[in-house]
């Protein structure tokens, strides 16, 4: 018995041993090299190019005298037919293997987008390489120059700066949560089509470039251009961060049908229930050629219905939202009981007026459901195959709709009322 | 072996990784191509089904407290029943074993030792069933019980995690592919509860048979709990028809999870606990098959059959030409035909072994008379 025991004894160490070395599938951490974003544009030479912004770990961390943020990351591009290939040709002259996991971009170009990216978001899912919650982005220009124009100034994590510059949607309602997952389950969606991040490479070298005729300010009817009057790339500013992120991509199924700007792209969010919060900038109810300014947040989840009328689908949303005053430059006193009701019916109006002007381009120029109204519309249905028969991503574009938005001003900031300027009146 | 007793938790949650265990293979995406946006009724359905023939089946045990089926299928046809039942129930569970070997063999294949040869894989789930049946049911039942806490927390966590993701409207259109595809076609789906066959051989170690009913219909309801439960959080995550793509759903699920710079990647916790449950139910399965094999055939001593019995799984397991050839033996035939062993087999012999039990008594009391 006691050789029985010896023997076992020696059989589960060499076990062990076997196990506890990881086997085929060692793989050590510096062995690897990681990509940040990966870019696809169409090819010259081939079908696809495939642009990869590989991590420099020695460069992040740095040692004792700090990361250096210019050295972080390298760019490679090739000319390739599929995504693996691609792969296998950088694999011949990264000395490191190319591990996915650590993606936090996939960028495609506004080229490719029109074609459809079906098949390679496909292939993407298909691997475990690939983290669902990498963010598809479209650039407007090439994905090779976006991602060459990627230069994070304040943070020498690559990936860190992906992570923040794309979770900005949620103070400026100007981009959405574009997660691989949520866009490839939206592509695949009879009820909801998906939208993408939209960026590109500032237009602008220096400040006498600024101009306004890539603006959408003029097509709202606006004198001047607000915030959000902008997409990705078009918006006057110089500097030494070349990137733009604004705006959104709009799909149908795999393939990109439209652009919204940065304010079309707030209301979306509105609409759609995943609106957190904003700085909005509107023209003065009295005094028209002043601002005011609103730090405008989501208070209740958007309420949204469809109707069928008439065999065409009547959508319903309510919009509930809550604001803090951050700027009155008229010096009216909107903060006072009498006068805050009048300034909250503005905002309400300015608001519906944007949202009914985003949800008619919406419906007539795009003919997408982004929104997922869709959704709303499904319970109304007892089984897959009625709904699919219904066909409602085709009915969408013959629809009507009504928004009704509620807007509450609940503080004033850390003044309670504008007391005018008070300056000297002689000459 | 017959002298080891355990507890009715113990038993219950034996019976409940062993059927629960699917949810961590392709049971979601099976529920969502049978019934569409309503597949997370089949389990609640066909759970009801399985209750109500384990009430038939519980009836007719009464009059055969402490005794397995084969013991069962002797008293009705003699040595010719035991075999032949014997037969049936060894032929089953060695065909489920080796094709879930095979799965979960390729599953970890996929998803974590992609680089590492399929039999370098298996052999490790082999060299556990191996051991685990050396060490007896009491060792395999009285770890499940250990291990089924972290396996159920693990399982929570990649729930909860997915609570952003959760949207109801998934589940509309109600009726999904239709009420009769749903609840009538898919009646056979009844064999997802097929690993239910534990309790037949489980009867000698849980005594009573008070305990048998409880354990039996507790095992039941929890499984089709955590089954239902399960199913509804994939599709309320996943839309269909993308809910019928992804291949180990709940690995998905898995890797969706992500909070902060933190708390994301936890795919990793999931390789862990399904891979501890699936050593127990396969553990757990091949101890049986020894155990009926011994039965069967009169055998006084189970451990002599413990190396060739996983030879022969080993071996068998190969048999499908790929993974997808394994999860259609699994779905097509495992998942729909098992029933008939699970459920009617044993109502069968016991409906003949009461007739034979009553033939019996009214002949003694004739002779009586």
């Amino acid at each position: 018995m006691k050789k029985y025991k010896f023997f076992a004894v020696i059989l589960i160490v060499c076990l062990q041993c076997n196990m506890l070395t990881g086997c085929f599938d060692r793989k050590e951490l510096d062995d690897m090299a990681y990509p940040i974003a990966l870019g696809f544009d169409k090819g010259q030479t081939n079908e696809l190019r495939m642009t990869l912004q590989l991590a420099v770990p020695v460069n992040i961390a740095g040692g004792e005298s700090g990361g250096d943020v210019d050295k972080s990351v390298i760019v490679v591009t090739v000319d390739t037919p599929t995504i693996y290939s691609g792969l296998n040709m950088l694999n011949s002259f990264v000395s490191k293997q190319i591990h996915l996991a650590h993606i936090k971009a996939i960028i495609f170009s506004e080229e490719l987008a029109k074609e459809g990216i079906s098949k390679y978001l496909h292939a993407m899912i298909r691997n475990k390489g690939f983290r669902p919650n990498a963010h598809v982005i479209v650039s407007r220009g090439s994905a090779e120059e976006f991602i060459g124009a990627v230069k994070p100034k304040l943070e020498t994590n690559p990936a860190k700066y992906y992570e923040q510059l794309l979770s900005g949607y949620k103070y400026t309602g100007f981009t959405t949560d574009s997660q691989l997952i949520s866009f490839y389950h939206e592509s695949e969606s009879a009820a909801i089509q998906p939208v993408a991040v939209l960026a590109d490479v500032s237009r602008y070298k220096s400040t006498e470039e600024f101009d306004l005729k890539q603006s959408t300010y003029m097509e709202k009817g606006r004198k001047q251009p607000l915030e959000g009057d902008f997409k990705a790339g078009d918006l006057p500013k110089t500097g030494e961060l070349k990137i733009e992120v604004m705006g959104l991509a709009i799909f149908n199924g795999g393939q990109m049908i439209g652009e919204l700007d940065g304010q079309e792209t707030t209301y979306h969010l509105m609409v759609e229930g995943k609106f957190n919060s904003t700085f909005l900038t509107m023209p003065d109810p009295i005094k028209s050629d002043e601002f005011i300014i609103l730090d405008v947040r989501r208070s209740r989840m958007t309420k949204k219905k469809v109707e069928m009328v008439n065999g065409k689908p009547k959508l319903h949303a309510k919009v509930s939202l809550e604001s803090d005053i951050l700027s009155i430059q008229s010096g009216i006193n909107y903060e006072s009981m009498d006068n805050i009701g009048k300034l909250e019916s503005a905002v309400e109006q300015f608001i519906k007026k944007g949202i009914n002007r985003y949800l008619n381009k919406s419906i007539n120029e795009c003919g997408t459901d982004t929104i997922g109204f869709g959704k709303a519309l499904k319970g109304k249905f007892l089984t897959w195959k009625e709904w699919e028969e219904f066909d409602w991503l085709s009915k969408y574009k013959e629809s009507t709709f009504d928004v009704e938005v509620d807007v509450k001003i609940r503080r004033p900031g850390l003044i309670t009322k504008t007391v005018p300027e008070v300056k000297c009146n002689k000459k | 072996m017959d002298k080891v007793c355990f507890g009715k938790v113990e038993a219950i949650f034996i019976i409940m990784n062993a059927m629960s265990i699917q949810l961590f293979l392709g049971f979601t995406r099976r529920m969502a191509g049978s019934g569409g946006t309503a597949g997370w009724m089949i389990p609640i359905y066909t759970s009801i089904i399985a209750l109500i023939l384990f009430f038939f089946i519980s009836k007719l045990y009464k009059s055969f407290e402490g005794k397995d089926i084969i013991d069962v299928a002797e008293i009705a046809g003699g040595s010719f029943g035991r075999i032949l039942v014997g037969l049936i129930f060894i032929v089953d569970y060695i065909f489920i074993l080796s094709i879930m070997l095979r799965i979960f063999g390729e599953d970890i294949k996929i998803f974590a030792l992609s680089q590492s040869p399929l039999s370098f894989v298996i052999i490790f789930f082999i060299i556990v069933m191996v051991v685990a049946s050396y060490t007896g049911v009491e060792s395999i039942v009285r770890l499940n019980t250990l291990i089924m806490p972290v396996v159920i927390i693990g399982f929570l966590i990649v729930v909860i995690g997915n609570i952003k993701f959760y949207d109801a409207t998934n589940l509309l259109p109600i009726f999904g592919d239709g009420a009769y595809k749903v609840f009538i076609k898919e009646i056979p789906r009844i064999s997802i509860y097929s690993a239910f066959s534990f309790i037949f051989f489980l009867v000698p170690f849980i005594g009573k048979y008070k305990d048998f009913k409880s354990i039996g219909y507790w095992s039941l309801i929890f499984s089709s709990i955590v089954l239902t439960f399960g199913t509804i959080a994939y599709f309320l995550v996943v839309p269909y028809p993308t809910s019928t793509e992804n291949f180990i759903p709940y690995l998905h699920m898995a890797r969706y999870v992500n909070y902060g710079r933190f708390f994301q990647r936890i795919e990793s916790i999931f390789v862990l606990m399904w891979t501890m449950s699936a050593f127990v139910y396969l553990s757990a399965g091949k101890f049986f098959l020894l155990y009926m094999i011994k039965k069967t055939f009169k055998l006084k001593y189970y451990r002599p059959l413990i190396l060739p019995i996983a030879i022969i799984i080993f071996t068998l397991c190969f048999m499908p030409q790929s993974l997808m050839a394994a999860v259609t033996l699994e779905g097509e035939v495992v998942r729909r035909f098992a029933w008939i062993v699970t459920f009617i087999v044993p109502l069968v012999v016991l409906i003949v072994a009461k007739l034979v039990n009553r033939k019996r008594e009214g002949e003694k009391s004739n002779e009586k008379v």
